[in-house]
């Protein structure tokens, strides 16, 4: 059994919620606009309506909160601007130059031993995500595309790099 | 066709205004139910005027059972004709194909039967007390509960002769009656801490918007294990216990909890067999590992939602266990601020869950929107789960994965469906495998069949597939092991059409009741 690809609607996300394309959207705006549909689509509204209204209230409640949760997330946003202006999305292996960068965050988490160390870390992470995000979004403005595809691999092991710093700070999970 | 609906002003108001329903928390140590108008909730008292039933059934000599305080009471004289806790038991299997039968002086019961047997009797208290027959309710299950237990849970309902208009989340249940009286906004966390489940909700409160941005919990801790902990203290002392002097040690203990919320120490009688005196310390130092597991699920979700306690702008206390001083007092020092008490934590899921049964039924501008508790998944290659729809994903959801053949003519497919965090297959919760079959013959890899997962917004589960080169499309129900057969039901419905009887006397004696009383009121009138 092999899982060839995850597809969803014929709409995009930000065509969902009716949200003009851009990388730097208004979160505020975002909760708004997708709380005013779910007020109107959410299955609590049809609950005494026909089965069929029921079927076609979740299907359009859940892809109102698949593309909420795709905009809300940079990674995913920007990845669903890649595909909606054709950019393709590079393989590390064909940027060493990307690749040597993310072995060496990983050899720093590997070596951060205390508290502080993580500390410190997640703070240089913190930064350098702030910056990526930051030209990440000029690029898309300016339609820099290489910039955007190498951009967009930096944000993306930067995000894994933040959650698996996350992770080391936890206490573990055992039985969840 | 979308934007249309998306864009059509008003939203849907319903068209049964005569459909009346009630919220119902259906809990491990009492259950509570309650009606809400013009969102004026109230809890539905007995007619002994008490507002939480006791969860509690008694099997007794021939036919009889005794449900609530009735059955609560005959624990000191027939310890061995009560059930207490059966909420801990919904959803659970003693292998995988079975579900777990109790037997109870001289008859088998499931859980889904126990339970069914409260919910009538809240059924009927609410009847007796809106002078109307009732038939749906708003049933609220632990946030954490999975989704055997919450099928379990709907199926209690229909036996009782409830159709179940929502499953909602006791800590969302809890934030809907908090949040709708105080007007308040900002992220709250809702600790709920009953007498078998802990959950932790963290919520997100705008405008008449409740939006459950993470939560966590586990379905096998509360009150009852600080209970347990101090029979075993006892025994520790006094040596073994039998089974009676156990349960009604395990009352005691129970008191000894409640009368400590407001005192330093007692005395006890222990089973009758000795007194003795226990004190807020001991009280303390026994029920402190239980605290602290709750802490530490308080600050995975947390984590989870990427937020500090300190940006926590109010800690919401649920459950009577959240009477405890310790509780407050530790949940007070993880969040770093005084936790709200000034709600009735037993009845505030049941007033939310009322307020929920108003807005399905009479329409409403409040939103809630929820999130599903547990990961779903597919087993794959090697024994290893591949998540599907991430736990804390808002419902409904629905997501699509595209699988192939992987020989050459196979025309069927398994799929295993799992629900849980681990990486492995043997440590998630197997919610059922179906066979795609009827797969056209092809080469390996030619085959697209596509699956779709749907969760809908009482957070079960169906799945459906299409192959999609033929369009064959199979909707496949995942409801396996863990509910009641087909024969269960009909063994069980058959079994209380002799209780139908006795329901519908009743019905028309309160009907006749309510004709009585509009006829007085038009004399009034007339005068």
């Amino acid at each position: 059994m092999v899982a060839a690809s995850l597809s969803m609607s014929s709409l995009n996300a930000f065509q969902h919620l009716g949200i003009e394309a851009a990388f730097d959207i208004n979160l505020k705006d975002l909760d708004r606009r997708y709380f005013a549909l779910q007020a109107k689509a959410h299955p609590d509204r049809f609950s005494t309506h026909s089965d069929l209204d029921k079927q076609a209230s979740i299907t359009l409640a859940s892809h109102l909160n698949q593309a909420y949760e795709i905009l809300k997330n940079p990674v995913q946003r920007a990845r669903c601007l890649l595909e909606i202006e054709g950019i393709s999305v590079l393989d590390t292996t064909n940027s060493p130059e990307i690749l040597e960068e993310a072995l060496e965050w990983q050899e720093k988490l590997a070596e951060a031993k205390t508290p502080l160390d993580l500390d410190t870390l997640q703070n240089q992470i913190h930064k350098s995500l702030h910056e990526c995000l930051h030209t990440l979004n000029q690029d898309f403005k300016e339609g820099r595309q290489t910039s955007c595809q190498q951009h967009y691999l930096r944000l993306v092991y930067l995000s894994k790099l933040k959650d698996d710093l996350k992770a080391l700070q936890q206490p573990s999970t055992q039985g969840f | 066709m979308l934007i249309q609906l998306v864009e059509a002003g008003e939203s849907p108001r319903s068209h049964a205004p005569e459909g009346l329903a009630i919220g119902i928390d259906l809990g491990t140590t009492n259950s509570v139910v309650a009606f809400s108008k013009n969102q004026q909730p109230i809890v539905l008292k007995n007619s002994l005027e008490q507002t939480l039933m006791p969860s509690v059934v008694a099997y007794g000599e021939e036919d009889t059972m005794y449900v609530g305080k009735d059955a609560e009471d005959l624990i000191a004289s027939h310890p061995d004709w009560v059930i207490t806790s059966i909420k801990r038991w919904m959803g659970k299997a003693d292998t995988r194909e079975s579900i777990t039968r109790l037997h109870i002086n001289g008859r088998t019961k499931t859980p889904i039967e126990i339970s069914a047997e409260i919910l009538k009797t809240l059924k009927h208290q609410a009847e007796q007390r809106l002078g109307h027959s009732i038939t749906q309710a708003v049933i609220t299950v632990p946030a954490y509960f999975d989704e055997a237990a919450r099928l379990a849970t709907k199926e209690a309902a229909r036996l009782a002769g409830l159709n179940t208009l929502r499953l909602i989340n006791e800590p969302t249940a809890a934030a809907l009656a908090y949040g709708l009286d105080h007007g308040v906004e900002g992220i709250y966390a809702v600790y709920d801490l009953g007498g078998g489940t802990f959950d932790i909700s963290l919520l997100r409160l705008t405008k008449g918007v409740f939006q459950v941005l993470a939560t966590g919990g586990d379905t096998a801790l509360g009150g009852d294990d600080i209970d347990h902990a101090i029979v075993t203290h006892f025994q520790d002392q006094f040596g073994p216990l039998s089974d009676t002097e156990s349960k009604q040690t395990l009352r005691t203990a129970r008191q000894i909890k409640e009368y400590l919320s407001t005192h330093d120490q007692g005395t006890w009688s222990i089973a009758g067999i000795k007194d003795c005196a226990f004190d807020q310390d001991t009280l303390t130092q026994l029920s402190m590992p239980f605290v602290k597991r709750t802490l530490d699920i308080c600050r995975r979700v947390l984590s989870d939602a990427d937020f500090n306690p300190t940006d926590i702008q109010g800690v919401i206390l649920v459950g009577g266990s959240t009477r405890m001083p310790l509780i407050r007092q530790q949940v007070g020092h993880f969040f770093e601020q005084l936790p709200l008490t000034n709600l009735n934590p037993d009845e505030v899921v049941a007033l939310g869950a009322s307020l929920q049964a108003e807005a399905l039924t009479q329409g409403s501008d409040t939103l809630l929107l929820d999130v599903t508790p547990l990961s779903l998944g597919i087993e794959t290659m090697g024994g290893l789960v591949e998540k599907i729809i991430p736990r804390n994903t808002p419902i409904p959801a629905h997501r699509q994965q595209e699988f192939t053949t992987y020989q050459d003519n196979q025309t069927a497919m398994k799929i295993h469906v799992l629900q849980g965090e681990r990486e492995r297959v043997e440590h998630c919760r197997s919610l059922g495998e179906f066979d795609l079959k009827g797969i056209p013959l092809m080469h390996a890899g030619s085959a697209r069949i596509m699956v779709t997962f749907i969760i809908d917004a009482d957070g079960l589960l169906t799945v459906t597939a299409q192959e999609k080169a033929t369009g064959i499309q199979q909707t496949v129900e995942v409801k396996p092991a863990y509910g009641l057969s087909e024969e269960d039901l009909q063994r069980i419905l058959l079994e209380n059409a002799h209780y139908g009887a006795q329901d519908i006397t009743e019905r028309l004696q309160i009907e006749a009741r309510l004709q009585g009383e509009h006829l007085l009121q038009a004399l009034e009138k007339a005068l």
